[in-house]
């Protein structure tokens, strides 16, 4: 459908530019799988179209010296550039082929990530595809996704949030596929000290999710891996653009736009505004 | 099983009028790990510290835990104590059952139960303490003063006098701040240059001072005792070692334009020497207004110039110094008083500033001391001062008190006195602030002697009607709106911090306040001291005070200067960030979030990782919390120590 993926693919194996290039493919059954090619002859697999919900961004090594080719939406883009304004990805690695994404649709209907979607275009690629009519989206929208969230009272949110950590079985697959959930070692597998209890109860259930969404405010960049994954239907990808909402509005920081800009949560401001009437009421 | 002996401290009644201490002792005896509790009047008494070593000695005691007051206040104390009795000092934890309890908690109760939590935790973490040793690093003997007026002159000139080497660096062309604009100074009328020039000439011939005028301090980097500072010698366009300071050039500069030095009252040349007794004595071009950077002509100074001085080619230079401790002398500015448009400063020209007087007034001024209104050269014969321009208005300034104020109006209305025999005099007050010595005789005398007519009230507006300023205002005392006629008017401005004193609060690290003066470490028993080690403050950059007030906390920084500056090592606290290089995958987000620019890149095994640099840090943590790799950890500060104190905390809540 999108022959400009596989040609790139195969002029980039073929330049020796990259070592593996990854991408979609589409099995027999129509379901879709993430890729990694690195034989040129492979790459009439390359598929881009309705069911490329993976963020392919979760599928690099981070460390490494591997030259890597990969295919990025618009959200998935915006991680690359989150990961290198961190310091932990070395963009020189990567060739990246970027795509101003469509939208991509569950039964006919748009899925909810896409729906709400601002940035439908990686903010740093090598190469563009640009489907025909599809437009470029730089731009904030409003944000009714939220909506629902902002209406209610802190106290009603806190009981939302609480019941919805309540259904938690820890599996901690939101954590495994985030691509910006990159610790070593991660706070739930300390031992000396324990800081989370391994037995599922709701104290430690609420800790969890607290401190996963505190550890992605003002990094998130709704790709919506987390909450697709999620068995028990937690809406970890809301919890997060609330937050995201948050830090935007308190220090102007857009996560994954630009790679040079110092991340909010780095960058400590003699003026940046007093938190505290943000926590009353709202 | 580790032995800790919990020292309860009743504060004389602090503590013990809030806190059940028996029951604390019977709940700490009951801990695993305490080999006793014992409690006394005064715990940091000398009676108190025996008691403490004798009990590391009985119990074989090797940690201990002091239930008192704040660290702030005695930690050091009891860290000696510890010491004297031949245990690490380190090994020491304080639970602060007074401002942390008995003088916040609402009754008896609850103050007992938070005491007993506080002692149980502070246990719990004293038994995952690990012995440190303090960090020593050496000393360089030289110290940088920043600003030349005379809180900086006084430091320099004293830590010079203490045999220790001295860079200065000024801003301006010249030495003496705002004090060199002075007429003179209260209480005693003492011409301010006849008392402030010598010193000014002291600095520039002293041995152990290098002065570098016209300068500005780029760049921090570094510690107590190693501070790297870059300092930027602006291009003067004259050679100071060829002027001879004869003045010819300034005769003949074709260009005018308002002279900074006289508040604008007059006019100076392009190449100009603030004033007669400028300290260097040689000129600068400003090359913003010099005809020949601006066109490329002229060059009239170098034609006259006896000594060849004039070196238009000269360049910005940037000088490196490494010095041990730093004195910020920075002063203030003026509040703007065209912010009270009701006063029409700025728009009528005989509504001056505090500053403006003080030219008008000043025998080497703009009319050659004369009072002569700004407008025609008349003599005014009714004369209004204003008080608080800008001061105790949190509307249109600050709300605070500029200190000076009341006293440098009733010195200004005292030497209009003197000039003008016949005048009327007007003072707009909101109170009078005259606490000082011999102050309060001071304006006295302008009340009763000097006829000067105090009026309690601020003037709500000033109009110009027929050559003449109409005052209007209340008069508190009388209840009733007045109308004052003068011929002139002076609005005494407070003080402002510098516009870009934040700025430099971040380069050297230090704190500051809201309206931008830097912040003591203590307000009572820190009063010179930063945030930030071997970084002291003087004169009106850390708050409004008058000279003498300047002067004195320029000599107590310089007695720090010199007492850092004696020993050839400094001995940090050694609660610092550690890396565990093992983990370190070389991000270097610590860097991002470090205030204290204490994290550095280094190398382990051929990959990046970061080092934190002892000297530098601060021991506050925002790395620890930062790393995503576990790899930094505060000392005494650990993940396991805190964790103990949460677990003890909570751990008795279930048993209750």
């Amino acid at each position: 459908m999108y022959s400009e993926i596989e040609e790139t693919a195969k002029r980039w194996l073929e330049a020796d530019k990259i070592d593996s290039f990854i991408g979609y493919s589409q099995r027999s059954d129509g379901s879709v799988k993430p890729v990694r090619i690195t034989d040129p002859a492979d790459v009439d697999n390359l598929y881009f179209g309705d069911g490329c919900v993976h963020n392919l961004m979760s599928f690099i090594k981070l460390n490494g010296d591997e030259r890597i080719g990969i295919f990025l939406k618009g959200c998935d883009g915006r991680t690359m550039v989150q990961l290198v304004a961190e310091g932990e990805l070395d963009r020189e690695r990567f060739s990246v082929l970027g795509i101003v994404c469509p939208g991509l649709e569950e039964d006919g209907k748009p899925l909810p990530k896409c729906a709400f979607c601002r940035v439908n275009t990686p903010p740093d690629y090598d190469e563009l595809i640009h489907p025909e009519g599809v437009e470029i989206k730089d731009e904030a929208i409003e944000d009714e996704e939220l909506s629902s969230i902002n209406e209610l009272t802190r106290a009603e949110r806190f009981k939302f949030f609480r019941h919805q950590f309540d259904k938690c079985i820890r599996c901690y697959a939101c954590r495994d596929v985030c691509p910006l959930c990159y610790c070593r070692e991660c706070v739930t597998e300390k031992s000396s000290p324990q800081w989370v209890e391994v037995s599922i109860k709701p104290s430690s259930n609420a800790y969890w999710n607290l401190i996963r969404a505190y550890h992605l405010a003002g990094r998130c960049v709704n790709c919506g891996e987390c909450d697709r994954v999620c068995p028990v239907g937690i809406p970890l990808r809301v919890i997060n653009r609330k937050l995201a909402n948050i830090v935007e509005n308190y220090f102007e920081y857009v996560p994954g736009m630009n790679p040079e800009l110092t991340p909010a949560m780095l960058d400590f401001r003699e003026d940046d505004e007093c938190l505290d009437h943000g926590r009353e009421g709202s | 099983m580790r032995k800790i002996g919990v020292f309860v401290c009743h504060c004389g009644t602090n503590i013990s009028s809030m806190v059940d201490i028996d029951r604390v002792i019977e709940s700490a005896t009951r801990l695993p790990d305490v080999a006793c509790a014992v409690d006394y009047q005064f715990t940091c008494s000398a009676p108190g510290q025996t008691q403490i070593k004798d009990a590391i000695k009985e119990y074989n005691l090797d940690g201990v835990v002091v239930a008192a007051c704040s660290p702030r206040m005695h930690e050091p104390t009891f860290r000696k104590t510890l010491r004297d009795a031949g245990l690490n000092p380190y090994m020491m934890e304080m639970a602060n059952l007074r401002e942390h309890t008995s003088w916040v908690a609402l009754n008896r109760g609850e103050a007992t139960a938070k005491a007993i939590d506080l002692v149980r935790m502070k246990v719990a973490k004293v038994a995952r303490l690990r012995p440190l040793e303090e960090i020593h690093l050496p000393v360089t003997r030289r110290a940088l003063v920043i600003g030349g007026g005379v809180a900086g002159i006084q430091a320099a000139l004293d830590i010079a006098d203490g045999g220790v080497d001295v860079t200065l660096v000024e801003r301006s062309p010249s030495l003496g701040g705002h004090m060199a604009q002075y007429d003179k100074t209260f209480p005693t009328l003492d011409c301010a240059s006849c008392i402030l020039t010598p010193k000014m000439v002291e600095v520039a011939s002293h041995p152990n001072i290098t002065l570098l005028t016209y300068s500005e301090v780029e760049e921090v980097t570094g510690f107590v005792g190693a501070y790297k500072v870059k300092a930027r010698i602006r291009a003067r366009s004259v050679d100071l070692e060829k002027c001879n300071g004869c003045g010819t050039c300034l005769e003949v500069c074709p260009v005018r334009v308002p002279s900074e030095f006289d508040a604008s009252l007059a006019d100076r040349t392009a190449i100009y020497r603030p004033f007669p007794q400028a300290v260097p004595a040689a000129p600068a071009i400003d090359r913003e207004s010099c005809i020949y950077f601006k066109t490329g002509k002229c060059r009239a100074c170098e034609k006259v110039c006896p000594a060849d001085a004039i070196d238009f080619e000269q360049e910005n230079e940037i000088v490196e110094v490494q010095v041990g401790a730093i004195v910020v002398a920075t002063g203030f500015h003026f509040f703007d008083a065209r912010k009270y448009t009701e006063y029409g400063y700025g728009s009528y020209k005989d509504v001056i500033s505090w500053l403006q007087f003080e030219r008008l007034t000043n025998a080497s001024g703009p009319t050659g001391g004369k009072l002569r209104r700004p407008s025609d050269g008349m003599e005014p014969k009714s004369i209004v001062f204003i008080h608080c321009v800008g001061s105790r208005d949190p509307s249109k300034g600050f709300p605070y008190c500029s200190r000076i104020c009341c006293m440098a109006t009733a010195k200004h209305a005292v030497i209009t006195r003197s000039k003008i025999p016949d005048a009327k005099i007007y003072s707009f007050y909101i109170d009078i602030r005259a606490a000082g010595k011999g102050y309060e005789e001071f304006v006295r005398r302008a009340i009763e002697q000097e006829d000067v007519q105090f009026i309690k009230g601020r003037p709500s507006r000033i109009v110009q009607s027929d050559g003449k300023l109409l005052v209007r205002s209340e008069d508190a005392f009388l209840g009733r709106q007045i109308e004052v006629e003068a011929d002139m008017v002076i609005l005494t401005n407070g003080a402002a911090a510098q516009n870009d004193a934040a700025e430099l609060a971040q380069m050297l690290g230090i704190g500051y306040d809201q309206y931008g003066f830097f912040n003591e470490l203590h307000p009572k028993l820190r009063p010179v001291e930063t945030n930030k080690a071997g970084i002291y403050l003087a004169g009106m950059c850390q708050g409004p005070k008058d000279i003498p007030e300047s002067v004195a906390q320029a000599s107590a920084s310089a007695s720090k200067v010199l007492g850092l500056l004696s020993r050839d090592q400094i001995a940090r606290e050694p609660i610092i960030a550690e890396v565990d290089p093992g983990r370190c995958t070389g991000c270097m987000d610590c860097m991002e979030v470090c205030f204290f620019t204490a994290v550095e890149e280094d190398e382990f095994m051929e990959r990046k990782i970061a080092k934190v640099l002892p000297g530098v840090c601060q021991g506050c943590g925002a790395c620890v919390a930062q790393c995503s790799d576990g790899a930094m950890e505060l000392r005494a500060f650990s993940d396991e120590q805190i964790h103990a104190e949460i677990t003890a905390l909570f751990a008795v809540e279930v048993a209750r």
